[in-house]
């Protein structure tokens, strides 16, 4: 039986890029993974955890995945956001890259936030979040075979949805 | 299509693909206002931080106790307390900053049931940064944020309807408002009654009560 122990809320901090981009991703929003993940994080400090090996980031993915399926995709769950009017400033002005790279990494995880369920998982699991094939697939319930089959059509998927531009990628049931 | 159809002559594409999703991986790392807010979070989940305490001057074991159970208890009666309409703060902004109203330069063109949020950038080295709107309790909460130059960022709420429970303990008057400064974990909170509506200002304790009250206090702005 594998060893379990207490989940290190000191060593949370380590994981917050890595569900950022996977939470980003999801939602298709730097907003909403903003808010997914703080909500992950609520929902983890909320009581002493006991979590098997080292495997904290597999954990901290399972529950802002769960997060997301339970509450994210509900509009009525959501915190009401006001629309936008027209003489608003620019919001946060502390992107970490250069604008031009800003957009292309908006346009990449848009185009991974419209792909079908299965392969977008399965790609956030495995090259956002940097997850093994082996971890995606116990994270999935899904065979490694699986895996790497939704991860290779997810792949080239992005880049199909890449060259058309925000019109993004035709789902495709998997 | 079944996960099964992979095509090797995709293999080229895929590549690319996976090239795209790496470069924008390696290109974004969550923001600043994020990580402060799941620190703050982690912060407050240990037990020996999670209790209201006074700020400033006013601090005393005995009077934060019972702040601390005021707040947590919303003041006795149901509904939205002040303790969750400060929390808003910290989950920082969904929306864009709301301009300056070029004709009240004190003045940012929004505004919640008739009290309008200030301008500071003129006294102050506040900036208007950001907003978000939210219900709970099916109560609408607005809160717009303010950065200084170090970084630093305040959440100024006002909570649309009736006033809620004013919390009890040390208060300090100013003019005809009368403020209620709290600490709780590492944030400074003062909340005041303005238009017959609850606002809140809440900031990292690095933002000293004295500051947070000068801010609230300000009279650069009127009810409009």
């Amino acid at each position: 039986m594998s060893e379990q122990r207490l989940l290190d809320p000191e060593s949370l901090g380590d994981h917050v890029d890595r569900l950022y981009r996977a939470a980003w991703g999801l939602c298709g929003s730097r907003e909403d993974a903003e808010d997914l993940v703080q909500e992950t994080y609520a929902k983890v400090l909320s009581k002493p955890r006991l979590i098997r090996n080292d495997d904290d980031l597999g954990y901290l993915l399972r529950v802002l995945r769960n997060t997301f399926y339970s509450s994210h995709r509900s509009a009525q769950r959501r915190p009401q956001t006001a629309a936008m009017p027209e003489d608003y400033e620019p919001v946060d002005q502390r992107p970490a890259m250069r604008p031009d790279e800003a957009f292309a990494a908006h346009e990449v995880f848009d185009v991974i936030a419209g792909l079908a369920p299965d392969f977008r998982d399965a790609l956030v699991a495995v090259d956002v979040a940097g997850l093994s094939y082996r971890e995606a697939a116990k994270l999935l319930g899904a065979k490694e075979a699986t895996i790497t089959s939704r991860l290779f059509r997810a792949r080239g998927q992005v880049a199909a949805g890449m060259d058309r531009g925000r019109s993004g990628v035709l789902e495709e049931k998997g | 299509m079944g996960d099964r159809d992979i095509h090797p002559t995709d293999e080229a594409q895929a590549e690319r693909g996976r090239a795209l999703v790496q470069a924008a991986v390696a290109q974004t790392r969550a923001p600043l206002a994020l990580r402060e807010r799941i620190e703050n979070d982690r912060s407050r989940a240990k037990p020996a931080r999670r209790r209201w305490t006074l700020g400033g001057s006013l601090v005393g074991t005995v009077a934060a106790a019972t702040v601390a159970v005021v707040l947590a208890t919303g003041g006795g009666s149901a509904g939205l307390s002040v303790a969750q309409a400060a929390n808003l703060a910290i989950r920082g902004p969904a929306a864009p900053a709301p301009a300056v109203d070029a004709t009240h330069p004190g003045q940012l063109k929004r505004s919640v049931g008739g009290v309008t949020y200030p301008s500071w950038q003129d006294e102050f080295p506040w900036k208007a940064s950001g907003a978000r709107v939210d219900k709970i309790d099916d109560r609408r909460a607005v809160t717009v944020f303010y950065d200084n130059p170090a970084g630093e960022r305040i959440g100024y709420t006002i909570v649309d309807g009736k006033a809620l429970d004013e919390p009890s303990g040390p208060s300090q008057q100013q003019g005809a408002e009368r403020y209620v400064v709290l600490r709780r974990g590492d944030r400074t909170i003062v909340t005041w009654r303005r238009g017959g509506h609850t606002c809140i200002l809440s900031g990292p304790s690095k933002v000293s009560s004295d500051k947070l009250l000068a801010l609230a206090s300000w009279s650069g702005t009127e009810t409009s």
